[in-house]
C-alpha cells in the first residue's frame, strides 16, 4: 500500500511554506515525489529542495496541473502541484535521459534498454520534454527494445499552451529536451490504467502525400498548412492552437484510429509538426469532440475498468491539454468520477500528447486523451 | 438556472417581510455563487459552441466542395467513357454469369439493329438469331466466366441480312471487388475485309508458286536445249584437241573447251540455285590440281584483264599442296565468279588472286582465296546485303557491268557446303577485297582420275580390248562423242538409235553394259530398259547386263526414275573419259 499526501501552490513562497509544513506533519517517510509545475514557477529552486531531503522526484513542466483528494478539487493554470510517497524503494528506480542528437526512436530503445536492465518485469511511466519529439517514435523505440508488451504510461511536458519550450526533471536536474522515467517492479507493482478519447472524425478522407516522421509537409499533394487553413478556415496566427483542438485523426488500416495534434508549424515549409508520426500514405481526416456529451464515454469506460481493477492506491492522470480547452470547466467532471469511484487521490497534468496502455493491446500514443494510470503495491 | 433565479426573488420577496434579512443574507449568496457557476458554464459552452460551429461549417463546406469536385470529376469520367464506347469502332458488350446484356455500346446496337432497351436482359440467340456459331461461342463465353482467363481473336461466321461477315471478339472476364466472376465483357469487330484480303493473298500466292514451277520447267527444258549443241561444242574440240594442231591452235582449242565448261557450269549454277534454294545440291569427290584451276582461270579471264590494261596475278603461297580432292568446278566457279566481278568492277590497277594454306587437320586441307582489286570499291552501307540474291551494289550496275546477281550468293552457298566461310572487306573509291575459305580432303593416291587426266590412251588400256558396249544414242554429235571417250577408254562400241534397235541388238548380242540415252525416237530410254530386264528373265542364262543412264535432263529426280525402271547406274551428259570411268569403277566393274 502506497501512502501519499499532496499540496498545491500558486508560487514559489507558496510552495516553500507547504512543502515544510507538509514534510513535517508528515506520517510516512517520504521516498518518491511527484511534481507538476508550471514554467513561470522557478522549476530549479523547487527541484534544490528534493534534493536536500534526499527525496527521489518524478516532474514536468505542464499545461494546468490537477489535484483531486480528500482537501482538494483543483484545476489550475498557472501553478503546481506535488504529491509525498511512500514507495518501497526496491520496488522502483528513477532515471533521467537527455536526448541529445538521437532519433525519437533511438531515445525511446535507449529508455527501453534501461528498463529491461531494472527488472525482469517491467513497467514504466515516462515524462518527454521537447517539442520536436514524436512520440509514438518514442513509444516503438522503447518496445523494440524492452518488447512490444511492455506496460508504459506518461506524457509529453507542456508550457501553458505557449509551444516553446518545455521541460522534465528530476531531484538531480532539469532538461528541455530529455525524458524522466520510473521502472516499476511489476511482480511488486501494479501497474495498470486506461486511455480513452471519444473525438470523432468529421469530413472526406484526405491522404498524407509528403511527410517524415512527424513533419507533414503535403496532403493530397497541397502544401499541409495550407489545407488545414483552408479546410478550419482559420489563420496563421490560430494555428497550432487550433490544430490541437481540432487534431488529424490517422485511420489505421486494422481499423483503429489514431490522434494526431498539431504542436507547430513552419510557414516556410508550408508544413505541420505533430506531437506523434503520421506515416507517409496515410489515410486521414478532421476530427473534433462530439461535445459535451464525451464525459459520458469517459464515465463508461472508467466504469468498464472498475470492473477489472477495483482497487487502487494512487492515480496519475495524463490528459490531453486539448481535452481542457475542449470541455473547459466540464473537466473537472471526468477526473471527480475516477476519484470518487475508486475513493483515491487523483494528480496530473494536461499534456502535449499522452502515452498509455489499455488493457489487452499494446502501449499507444495518442492525443485527446483522458490517459489514467493506476498504481497499487502488492 | 430558472429554477434558482425564482428561488432567489422568493427569497427577496421573503426577506422584504422578514423580520431578521441576516439569516437568508448566506442562503442567498449560496443561490447566486451557484447561479455564476452556472452561468460561467453556459458562457464556456456557448463560446466553445461558436467556435466548433465556425470549424465544422467550414469543414462542411470544403467538404462539399470536394464532394461536388469529385462528383464532377466522376461524371466527366463518365462521359470520357461514354464517347469512347460510342465512338469505338467495335462492338462493345458486357454480360451478365447467365450471358444476359446489360450494356452495349452504339456500334453494336447498331449491329444488331436494336435500340438499348431491347437488348438489355436478353441473350445473343433473342439478339442475333442468325449467328451461324452459336453453340462454339456460347461454349468460349461459358468458359470465360468459368476460368477467368480471357480469349483472343475468336472468329466466327455470322450472316446478316443474307451476306456472309466474318467477326473477331475478344472475351475477358469482369470481376468484382471480391474477385469473384460477376459476368463478362466481349469486344467484336467485322474482319470480313481482312478476310477477303487474305483470302486474295493466298491466291496471289498459289499463282505465284505456280510461276515459281513454271520458271523452274522452262530452266529445265531450257538447259536441255542449250546442253545439247554445248555437248556438241565441247565434245567436238575435245577430239580437235587430239588432232594434229599447231601450238596455237591447240591453245585457240584449249580456251574454247575451258570456255565451254565454264558456260556449261554457268548454265549448271543457274540450276544450282534452284538446287540451293530447295536445299539440295550434289558434291562430286574426285582429286584434282589447283593449278589446273589456277590456269583455267587466267586462261578465261586474262583477255579480259589485258583489254583493260590491268595487273592480273595469281599469288599461291609456297605451301600450298598441288592436289586435293574435292569438287573441282564448283571451287573453280567460285574463284571465277569472284575473279570475273573484280576485273569487271575494276578499272585500272590490279587484280589478284592470293592463296594460302591456313593449315591441314583430319585428312583436310583448309585454304584461303582472297581476290583483291584496286577497283570502285563498295559503300559500307552496302556490305551487309552484298551476298543476296540478284542484288548488285546499285540497281543501275547491272546495266553497266551486266551480271544477274546471282554469282556471290551462288559462291557463299557453295563455300558453306565446303565447310568455308566467304567475306569482304571493302572502301568505295580504294578497291575490294573478296575472301573465301574452304575445306579439302587430300588426294587419294592413284585413283582412275589420275591415269585419265594424263589423257593419252596408251596409258589406259587398264581394260580388256575385247569389251563391246552398246550405245544406244540418237543425237549423231553425241554418238561420235560418246564412242570417242569409249574407245579411248579402249572399248568397242556399236550403236543403237533409238532404243527399239538397243531391244533388237540386246537380243542378239551380249554386252559388258549399255549407255542408254533417256530421250529417244521410236522408244524411249526408260521403256528400253523395262523390256531389257524383262528378257534378261525370260532368256535363261542372260546374266544381268549393266545399264547407264545417258542424260542431259539434270533434274532433281532424273536419277530416281532412272533407278525405277532398272538401270544401275547414271551419267549426265556432256561426260567426259573421266566421268565415266568412275562410274564404272563403282557400279559396273567392282566386282
Amino acid at each position: 500500500m502506497i501512502q501519499s499526501k499532496s499540496f498545491a501552490a500558486k508560487n514559489y513562497p507558496e510552495f516553500v511554506m507547504r512543502f515544510e509544513k507538509v514534510l513535517k506533519d508528515l506520517s510516512f517517510e517520504p521516498t518518491l515525489a511527484f511534481a507538476f509545475v508550471s514554467v513561470n514557477l522557478p522549476i530549479k529552486d523547487i527541484i534544490s529542495h528534493f534534493n536536500e531531503k534526499d527525496i527521489k522526484l518524478f516532474g514536468a513542466s505542464s499545461c494546468g496541473e490537477l489535484l483531486f483528494d480528500d482537501s482538494h478539487e483543483l484545476i489550475s493554470e498557472d501553478g503546481a502541484i506535488f504529491t509525498f510517497t511512500n514507495c518501497n524503494p526496491k520496488y522502483f528506480k528513477s532515471k533521467v535521459f537527455n536526448r541529445e542528437k538521437l532519433s525519437s526512436f533511438e531515445f525511446g530503445a535507449t529508455i527501453g534498454d534501461y528498463c529491461r536492465e531494472a527488472y525482469s518485469n517491467p513497467s514504466l511511466i515516462v515524462a518527454a520534454s521537447g517539442l520536436s519529439l514524436d512520440g509514438q517514435a518514442l513509444v516503438e523505440g522503447v518496445q523494440a527494445s524492452a518488447g512490444k508488451n511492455t506496460t508504459m504510461f506518461g506524457g509529453l511536458a507542456g508550457d501553458n499552451s505557449k509551444f516553446e519550450q518545455t521541460f522534465t526533471f528530476d531531484e538531480n536536474g532539469i532538461s528541455d529536451h530529455g525524458a524522466v522515467t520510473i521502472v516499476f517492479d511489476a511482480d511488486h507493482m501494479t501497474v495498470t490504467g486506461l486511455a480513452t478519447s471519444g473525438w470523432i472524425g468529421l469530413g472526406a478522407d484526405l491522404k498524407v502525400t509528403k511527410s517524415v516522421g512527424n513533419i507533414v509537409y503535403e496532403v493530397d499533394e497541397k502544401p499541409a498548412l495550407e489545407v488545414y487553413k483552408k479546410y478550419l478556415s482559420v489563420n496563421d496566427e490560430d494555428l497550432p492552437a487550433i490544430g490541437i483542438e481540432y487534431p488529424l485523426m490517422i485511420k489505421r488500416d486494422d481499423g483503429s484510429h489514431a490522434l494526431r495534434a498539431v504542436l507547430g508549424i513552419d510557414k516556410e515549409k508550408d508544413s505541420l509538426l505533430f506531437a506523434g508520426s503520421v506515416p507517409q500514405g496515410s489515410t486521414v481526416t478532421f476530427s473534433s469532440s462530439p461535445g459535451f456529451d464525451v464525459v459520458e464515454t469517459t464515465k463508461n469506460d472508467l466504469e468498464n475498468f472498475y470492473e477489472t481493477q477495483a482497487e487502487a492506491d494512487l492515480f496519475i492522470l495524463f490528459s490531453c491539454m486539448a481535452r481542457h480547452l475542449a470541455l473547459g470547466p466540464l473537466i473537472a467532471q471526468e477526473i471527480k468520477l475516477a476519484a470518487d469511484r475508486w475513493k483515491t487521490p487523483v494528480l496530473g497534468f494536461f499534456t502535449y500528447g499522452e502515452i498509455g496502455t489499455n488493457k489487452g493491446t499494446s502501449c499507444d500514443f495518442y492525443n485527446q486523451t483522458f490517459t489514467l494510470l493506476l498504481l497499487k503495491e502488492h | 438556472m430558472i429554477k434558482t433565479i425564482d428561488e432567489i426573488i422568493q427569497l427577496l420577496d421573503a426577506s422584504l417581510t422578514a423580520e431578521d434579512f441576516t439569516e437568508n443574507k448566506a442562503l442567498l449568496r449560496s443561490m447566486l455563487t451557484q447561479l455564476r457557476n452556472e452561468s460561467q458554464l453556459i458562457d464556456f459552452k456557448s463560446e466553445k459552441m461558436l467556435k466548433d460551429k465556425h470549424v465544422l461549417n467550414s469543414l462542411l463546406k470544403k467538404t462539399s466542395e470536394d464532394l461536388h469536385l469529385a462528383l464532377k470529376e466522376l461524371q466527366l469520367r463518365a462521359d470520357e467513357l461514354n464517347t469512347l464506347l460510342s465512338t469505338i469502332p467495335a462492338l462493345v458488350y458486357f454480360k451478365d454469369r447467365e450471358l444476359r446484356y446489360q450494356l452495349v455500346n452504339d456500334a453494336y446496337m447498331e449491329f444488331v439493329e436494336k435500340p438499348m432497351k431491347e437488348i438489355i436482359g436478353k441473350q445473343m440467340e433473342d439478339i442475333i438469331p442468325e449467328h451461324n456459331e452459336k453453340e462454339k461461342y456460347g461454349h468460349y463465353e461459358k468458359l470465360v466466366l468459368l476460368k477467368g482467363e480471357p480469349i483472343y481473336n475468336l472468329e466466327e461466321k455470322v450472316t446478316k441480312n443474307g451476306e456472309q461477315l466474318w467477326i473477331a471478339s475478344n472475351l475477358a472476364a469482369v470481376k468484382n471487388d471480391q474477385g469473384e466472376i460477376i459476368g463478362l465483357v466481349g469486344i467484336s469487330w467485322d474482319i470480313t475485309q481482312a478476310r477477303t484480303y487474305q483470302n486474295q493473298l493466298e491466291t496471289a500466292k498459289d499463282q505465284a508458286e505456280e510461276g515459281t514451277r513454271a520458271k523452274s520447267e522452262f530452266l529445265a527444258n531450257m538447259s536441255h536445249e542449250i546442253r545439247t549443241p554445248l555437248n556438241g561444242i565441247i565434245g567436238m574440240s575435245h577430239i580437235l584437241s587430239n588432232t594434229e594442231l599447231t601450238e596455237k591452235q591447240q591453245e585457240f582449242v584449249h580456251i574454247l573447251i575451258s570456255s565451254g565448261d565454264t558456260l556449261l557450269s554457268l548454265i549448271n549454277d543457274i540450276l544450282d540455285f534452284s538446287k540451293i534454294e530447295a536445299g539440295k545440291i550434289d558434291f562430286e569427290e574426285k582429286d584434282f590440281e589447283l593449278n589446273t584451276i589456277i590456269k583455267d582461270v587466267y586462261n578465261v579471264l586474262s583477255l579480259k584483264a589485258e583489254e583493260k590494261s590491268l595487273l592480273f596475278s595469281f599469288e599461291p603461297d609456297n605451301k600450298i599442296p598441288q592436289r586435293f580432292n574435292g569438287d573441282e568446278y564448283r571451287l573453280k566457279q567460285v574463284i571465277l565468279n569472284l575473279t570475273n566481278n573484280a576485273i569487271k568492277f575494276t578499272d585500272q590497277g590490279f587484280v589478284k588472286v592470293m592463296i594460302n594454306h591456313l593449315g591441314s587437320s583430319k585428312g583436310y586441307h583448309e585454304l584461303k582465296f582472297t581476290v583483291k582489286d584496286s577497283g570502285i570499291g563498295i559503300p559500307k552501307d552496302r556490305l551487309d546485303q552484298l551476298f543476296n540474291a540478284f542484288t548488285q551494289v546499285d540497281a543501275s550496275m547491272t546495266k553497266a557491268y551486266g551480271g544477274t546477281g546471282l554469282g556471290l550468293t551462288i559462291s557463299k552457298k557453295l563455300v558453306g557446303m565446303m565447310e568455308g566461310k566467304m567475306g569482304v572487306e571493302s572502301k568505295l573509291g580504294q578497291g575490294s577485297s573478296f575472301w573465301f575459305t574452304v575445306k579439302l580432303k587430300y588426294p587419294e593416291n592413284k585413283t582412275s582420275a589420275d591415269i585419265i587426266e594424263t589423257e593419252n590412251p596408251s596409258q589406259q588400256s587398264m581394260l580388256d580390248e575385247n569389251l563391246v558396249v552398246l550405245l544406244a544414242e540418237d543425237n549423231l554429235v553425241n554418238q561420235k562423242i560418246a564412242s570417242y571417250n569409249l574407245k579411248q577408254l579402249g572399248y568397242r562400241v556399236e550403236i543403237a538409235n533409238n532404243g527399239q534397235e538397243a531391244i533388237e541388238k540386246f537380243k542378239e548380242n551380249e554386252y559388258n553394259f549399255i549407255l542408254m540415252d533417256i530421250q529417244m525416237p521410236v522408244m524411249n530410254g526408260h521403256d528400253a530398259t523395262k523390256e531389257i530386264r524383262r528378257l534378261e528373265e525370260e532368256m535363261a542364262g542372260r546374266k544381268h547386263t549393266p545399264i547407264i543412264a545417258l542424260t542431259a535432263n539434270a533434274m532433281r529426280g532424273d536419277m530416281e526414275r532412272c533407278f525405277a525402271v532398272g538401270m544401275d547406274a547414271y551419267l549426265s551428259k556432256p561426260f567426259k573419259s573421266a566421268d565415266l570411268m568412275n562410274v564404272l569403277k563403282e557400279y559396273i566393274i567392282t566386282d
